[in-house]
C-alpha cells in the first residue's frame, strides 16, 4: 500500500501560501522590529521588563488555550506561526494601513465626530489583516483548519500575538510619558491585560476565525458557508468598533467592561456551537469509521468531552491504580488520534494505521494492569 | 476504499496553490501600498511650490510635493504619507478650551495609545496667536494648531506615521505657522 507522508504543520515549502506566509511574516518584520528596537532602546530597563512581562503574558494564554483544546493538541508550530502573523505582520502593515485608514476616515466623518474616528479606522485594517493570517493557515492542509472550532483557536492565537506586541508598544510608550519608571509597566498590564485583555484582540479574531474555519469545514452550499464567514468577520468588525467607540469614554475602566462583555458572550455562544459541531462530526466518524473492537460505543460516549474522560480516569485511579489511570488515559489519547486521523486523512492513511497500533497496545496494557 | 471512510467527511479543501497565495498577496498588498495611497484620490490636485491655497478666507503656503485631496472638507493636503487637515473657521477665540477638546479626544482615544505632549504657545508668521499640542502613538504622529484671529479659530492637524514624521515634521510646521486669516495684513 503506498502511503504518503503527512504534513502535520503548516511548513509546506511545496504550498505557495506558505512561501507568502514567510515573505509577509519578513516584510511584518522589517517594518515593526525598528519601532520596537527604538523604543526599548529609549528606556532599556523598563523597556526590556515590559517586554519580559508581555512575553510572559504571552505564553501563559497561549498555554492556557493550548489545554483548553476538546480532542487533539494541534501543533505547535503552526500555533507558533499563528502567533508570528499575529505579532508582526498584522502590527507590521498596521503601521502604515491604520493611519490611512483614519486619515479617510476623519474625512468622511468630519471634526464633529472626530471621536468615532478610532471606532472605524482600526477595526477595519486589523481585523481584515488578522483573518488574513486564519484564512492562509486553513489553505495550507498541514496547518488542519477543518472546523469553526479550529478557525476560532487559531484566530484567537493570531490576535493573543497582536495583542502582545500592541500592548508592548503602548506600555513603553506611557514608560516614556512618565519619565522611565517601571510603574506605568504595570498599570497597563493591568489595563490591557486584565480589564481588556479577555475581551478584544484574541476575542475579535477568534470570532471571525471561526467562520473561516466554518467555512473550509462545513459541508453546506458555498454561498451559506460564505454568507456564514463574512458575518463572522462583519461581526468581529462591529464589536471591535464598538470596544473603541467614544461611548462610555467618561470611565475607561466601566467601559472597557461594559462594551467588551457583549464580546466574550459572543465568542462564548460561538465556542459552544463549535464545540458541538465538533463532537458531532468527531461521533459521525466514529461510528462509520472505526473497528468496535478499537472504539466501543461506551468508550466513544466517554471521549465526546473531557470532564468525561478525566471521571474515567479518575475512576480507574480509584479502582485499579496510577499505572491503570495512566493506560487509560493513554489508550483515550490513541483513540482520539485514531478518530482524528480518520476524519482528515481517512482511514486508509499511514496516520490511521499507526494510530489503530497504539489503541491495539494500549488495550492490551490496559488489560493486563485490569 | 470501504463505505464507511467514504461516509466520513472529507479533510480540508486543498486550497493552497497560486490562487490562494495570490489572494493573500492582494489583500496584504492593499492594506500596506494601496490604502495609504488612496488617500490621494481622483480628486487630488497637485500644489505648486510656495501655492497659496484658500479655503474659507484662510491662506495657507504649501511647499513643493503636496496634493490637495478632494473637495470634500475638512480641507486635506497630502504628501509622502503625511496630512495636513484643516477644519475650517470656528466661532472661538479660547485657544486653551479648543486645545483642551483636541487633547481629551487623544486621551480617550479606545483605538490607540496616545502620549500626549505639553501645550506651547506660538505666533503665525502673521502674528496671529495659537497654541500647539502634539501627540505620539506607537505607530503616528499627530500635531494639532489652534490660531485665533479676531474671535475665529482655525484647527490645523498634521499627522504622519511614526516612520514619516522626521522628515516631515519642519514642512508641517511651517505650513501651519503659514496660516493666514482674511483680515491679516
Amino acid at each position: 500500500m503506498a502511503t504518503v507522508a503527512v504534513r502535520r504543520s503548516f511548513v509546506d515549502t511545496s504550498s505557495f501560501v506558505f512561501l507568502v506566509f514567510l515573505g509577509l511574516a519578513g516584510y511584518g518584520l522589517f517594518l515593526i522590529l525598528p519601532i520596537v528596537l527604538e523604543r526599548m532602546a529609549a528606556h532599556p530597563g523598563p523597556g526590556l521588563f515590559a517586554a519580559l512581562v508581555w512575553a510572559l503574558y504571552g505564553g501563559i494564554l497561549l498555554v492556557i488555550l493550548y489545554r483548553m483544546e476538546l480532542f487533539e493538541r494541534r501543533s505547535t508550530v503552526t500555533i507558533a506561526g499563528a502567533f508570528v502573523w499575529g505579532a508582526v505582520v498584522v502590527t507590521g502593515i498596521g503601521t502604515k494601513a491604520t493611519p490611512a485608514m483614519a486619515g479617510i476616515a476623519s474625512s468622511w466623518l468630519g471634526p464633529e465626530q472626530a471621536d468615532w474616528v478610532p471606532a472605524i479606522a482600526a477595526p477595519l485594517v486589523e481585523e481584515p489583516l488578522k483573518l488574513l493570517g486564519v484564512l492562509a493557515l486553513a489553505m495550507i492542509p498541514g496547518a488542519r483548519i477543518n472546523s469553526a472550532l479550529d478557525g476560532l483557536f487559531f484566530g484567537m492565537i493570531v490576535g493573543l500575538g497582536f495583542e502582545v506586541v500592541e500592548s508592548y508598544l503602548y506600555t513603553v510608550d506611557a514608560v516614556a510619558a512618565q519619565g522611565g519608571g517601571y510603574a506605568a509597566v504595570f498599570s497597563m498590564l493591568l489595563l490591557r491585560g486584565v480589564i481588556s485583555g479577555l475581551w478584544t484582540h484574541p476575542t475579535f479574531s477568534g470570532i471571525s476565525g471561526a467562520g473561516v474555519g466554518y467555512y473550509f469545514g462545513s459541508p453546506r452550499p458555498r454561498l451559506r458557508r460564505l454568507v456564514v464567514a463574512s458575518g463572522c468577520l462583519l461581526l468581529a468588525i462591529v464589536l471591535h468598533g464598538l470596544f473603541n467607540s467614544p461611548l462610555l469614554a467618561a470611565s475607561p475602566v466601566i467601559g472597557a467592561i461594559v462594551k467588551g462583555l457583549p464580546t466574550l458572550v459572543v465568542l462564548l455562544v460561538i465556542l459552544r456551537m463549535a464545540r458541538n459541531d465538533e463532537r458531532s462530526r468527531f461521533d459521525h466518524a466514529a461510528v462509520l469509521a472505526i473497528d468496535r473492537a478499537l472504539l466501543g460505543d461506551g468508550e466513544r460516549q466517554t471521549l465526546l468531552h473531557r470532564s468525561t474522560r478525566r471521571r474515567a480516569v479518575e475512576e480507574m485511579r480509584a479502582s485499579s491504580g496510577d499505572a491503570a489511570a495512566l493506560a487509560l488515559k493513554e489508550l483515550q489519547d490513541a483513540q482520539i488520534e485514531m478518530v482524528e486521523e480518520a476524519i482528515y486523512d481517512g482511514v486508509g492513511s499511514a496516520g490511521f494505521q499507526s494510530a489503530s497500533n497504539r489503541v491495539r497496545m494500549a488495550k492490551a496494557s490496559l488489560s493486563d494492569l485490569t | 476504499m470501504s463505505a464507511a471512510s467514504r461516509a466520513v467527511p472529507s479533510g480540508p479543501r486543498q486550497l493552497h496553490g497560486i490562487l490562494g497565495g495570490v489572494l493573500i498577496l492582494a489583500v496584504a498588498g492593499f492594506y500596506a501600498i494601496a490604502l495609504p495611497r488612496l488617500e490621494i484620490g481622483a480628486d487630488d490636485q497637485p500644489l505648486a511650490a510656495g501655492e497659496i491655497t484658500q479655503f474659507q478666507g484662510l491662506q495657507m503656503t504649501f511647499p513643493s510635493g503636496w496634493d490637495r485631496i478632494g473637495g470634500r472638507a475638512p480641507v486635506t493636503y497630502a504628501r509622502d504619507g503625511a496630512t495636513v487637515q484643516v477644519f475650517g473657521l470656528l466661532p472661538s477665540d479660547d485657544l486653551m478650551a479648543a486645545i483642551d477638546d483636541e487633547i481629551e479626544g487623544m486621551e480617550g482615544d479606545r483605538g490607540e495609545f496616545w502620549v500626549v505632549g505639553p501645550v506651547r504657545q506660538l505666533t503665525t508668521v502673521a502674528g496671529d496667536e495659537g497654541v500647539s499640542v502634539q501627540g505620539r502613538s506607537p505607530i503616528q504622529v499627530r500635531q494639532v494648531w489652534v490660531i485665533a484671529h479676531d474671535g475665529e479659530a482655525v484647527i490645523v492637524v498634521g499627522r504622519a506615521p511614526e516612520s514619516v514624521w522626521p522628515s516631515m515634521s519642519d514642512e508641517i510646521g511651517e505650513v501651519a505657522l503659514s496660516t493666514r486669516f482674511a483680515g491679516d495684513g
